[in-house]
């Protein structure tokens, strides 16, 4: 009898690990700006850990600078490290690597709590039901379509906070435009949660307007890249990313 | 005197500021809690009043403000769904609500999303979904163009996007216009058309494109399946 009980635990205890998974839900993030591009996103998410961890797929970098059809002239940075944003629930914060002009920055900031208005509106993304909610976040308002069926807190980037897992969502130029494209399942690694900030400048959300949205001093970096001759006249530090007013402002 | 005013002012005032009713609990798996557990209270039309999520200790406040019928649901990934009625005949009022979660039997599916997305890419051409973009009202195609982000028209009809005006506006493929457009743009009904197609580097040659390095934009209307044969029966002009 006793050994009955000891394998029937033993068996208990190794399926209640499943529990202990990841989820995977993949972004199709459609960037209309300047230069309209597609990027493929993860969000991976660990219920048993509160953990979720939002990583931006390799972006596809063609030549270093590129001039377009209004003369602007646009310079592209590869990023060595993966942009990624960490939120943990437990520890109530957001850790976030992100390279602004060819510099890696790792940034922490205490997770903003966005206020959701849920909307009386719902519509189909194929069979899976989805009610609109509308969110002011750093200077953009959202239009969220989220699922109650999928209970889970998370969204992506710091889209986090709605009863259900957000399928589409944008800023209502839709400059920003994220698309849910599958979730998945899988085993538990500590690895995908693993955030790696070695040798890289470690500042608070506070800073991080002042880098991100230089304002005066161009960088030696970029001045660099320009071809031989130009003549810099004026110079205007216009705010075109995702956040783009701060709480503190 | 002045006094009693002011404390009578904070009495009343008190008590209009909190008509709130409460609702607080544990929510857990036999003892062991359940964190960002999602809470949604609706009201007795079925609309979400409020919600929450627990916390890493599995609790939870939401708060009604007003009276009446609720309904209190928790759903946690991995668990099945729990919902109780809530009645509150007073305001100011507090209830406890505990859950102990039961393990979901089947797990959420898997999903792939395979619909057609409002904007989508294609080398140097943006495609906007028609019917993403339209909001209903739109009759001529002008009208659906306006409500396109990045294309402007303007009050005479002249299309723009960014500062640049279009080289043309074509459909299916084909230019019957030119720097003429207007008399489609102005003209044409929205129903036959499906996309509308952003063609950035656009070459007036078809042969010289990729080659002369253009900076000129043109757009593509295209069309419904129905729709494409009709197309010269429907033009109406003038």
């Amino acid at each position: 009898m006793k050994k009955i009980i000891l394998i029937s635990t033993l068996l208990f205890s190794i399926t209640t690990n499943a529990q202990n998974r990841i989820i995977n839900i993949e972004y199709e993030v459609f960037y209309n700006t300047e230069k309209p591009n597609i990027q493929i996103a993860n969000l991976f998410v660990c219920e048993s850990t509160g953990e979720a961890i939002y990583k931006k797929g390799p972006a596809k970098q063609k030549s270093e600078v590129e001039k377009d059809e209004f003369n602007n002239l646009s310079i592209n940075f590869n990023s060595k490290k993966t942009n990624y944003n960490y939120t943990n629930q437990k520890k109530d914060s957001i850790f976030s690597l992100e390279s602004i002009a060819g510099e890696e920055y790792f940034i922490f900031e205490k997770k903003p709590i966005i206020k959701w208005e849920l909307v009386d509106e719902e519509k189909l993304i194929d069979n899976v039901k989805v009610s609109k909610a509308i969110g002011n976040f750093r200077g953009r308002n959202y239009i969220a379509w989220y699922s109650i069926d999928y209970p889970i807190p998370f969204g992506p980037w710091k889209l986090h906070g709605l009863p259900g897992l957000i399928f589409e969502v944008h800023d209502d130029s839709k400059r920003f435009n994220w698309y849910l494209k599958k979730i998945n399942y899988a085993d538990y690694s500590a690895d995908v949660f693993k955030i790696d900030s070695k040798d890289v400048k470690q500042i608070s959300i506070q800073e991080y307007p002042k880098i991100k949205y230089n304002s005066g001093a161009m960088n030696e970096k970029l001045t660099a890249n320009f071809p031989r001759g130009t003549i810099i006249s004026k110079e205007v530090s216009i705010r075109n990313g995702l956040e783009i007013k701060f709480e503190w402002e | 005197m002045m006094n009693k005013i002011v404390t009578f002012l904070m009495i009343i005032m008190s008590s209009l500021c909190s008509s709130q009713n409460r609702i607080k609990g544990e929510i857990v798996d036999n003892e062991k809690p359940v964190m960002a557990a999602s809470i949604i209270l609706n009201d007795s039309l079925g609309k979400i009043h409020a919600y929450t999520h627990s916390d890493e200790l599995g609790n939870y406040t939401i708060i009604a403000t007003k009276i009446g019928k609720f309904t209190l649901s928790i759903n946690a990934l991995g668990y099945e769904k729990q919902s109780v009625e809530v009645f509150f005949e007073k305001q100011n009022t507090e209830k406890i609500f505990n859950f102990n979660l039961i393990s979901k039997a089947t797990e959420l599916k898997e999903v792939v999303i395979k619909s057609n997305r409002p904007i989508s890419f294609d080398g140097d051409k943006v495609i906007f979904n028609a019917k993403a973009f339209s909001q209903g009202n739109e009759q001529v195609v002008e009208d659906l163009l306006k409500k396109i982000p990045g294309i402007n028209v303007a009050t005479d009809g002249t299309i723009k996007v960014g500062n640049q005006e279009v080289e043309k506006v074509m459909i299916d493929g084909d230019d019957f216009f030119e720097k003429g457009y207007k008399i489609l743009t102005k003209n044409m009904p929205v129903s036959p058309i499906e996309n509308v197609e952003l063609l950035r580097k656009h070459s007036n040659n078809k042969l010289l494109k990729g080659i002369e390095n253009s900076d000129k934009v043109a757009l593509n209307l295209t069309l419904k399946e129905g729709y494409k044969r009709q197309l010269f029966g429907n033009l109406k002009l003038g």
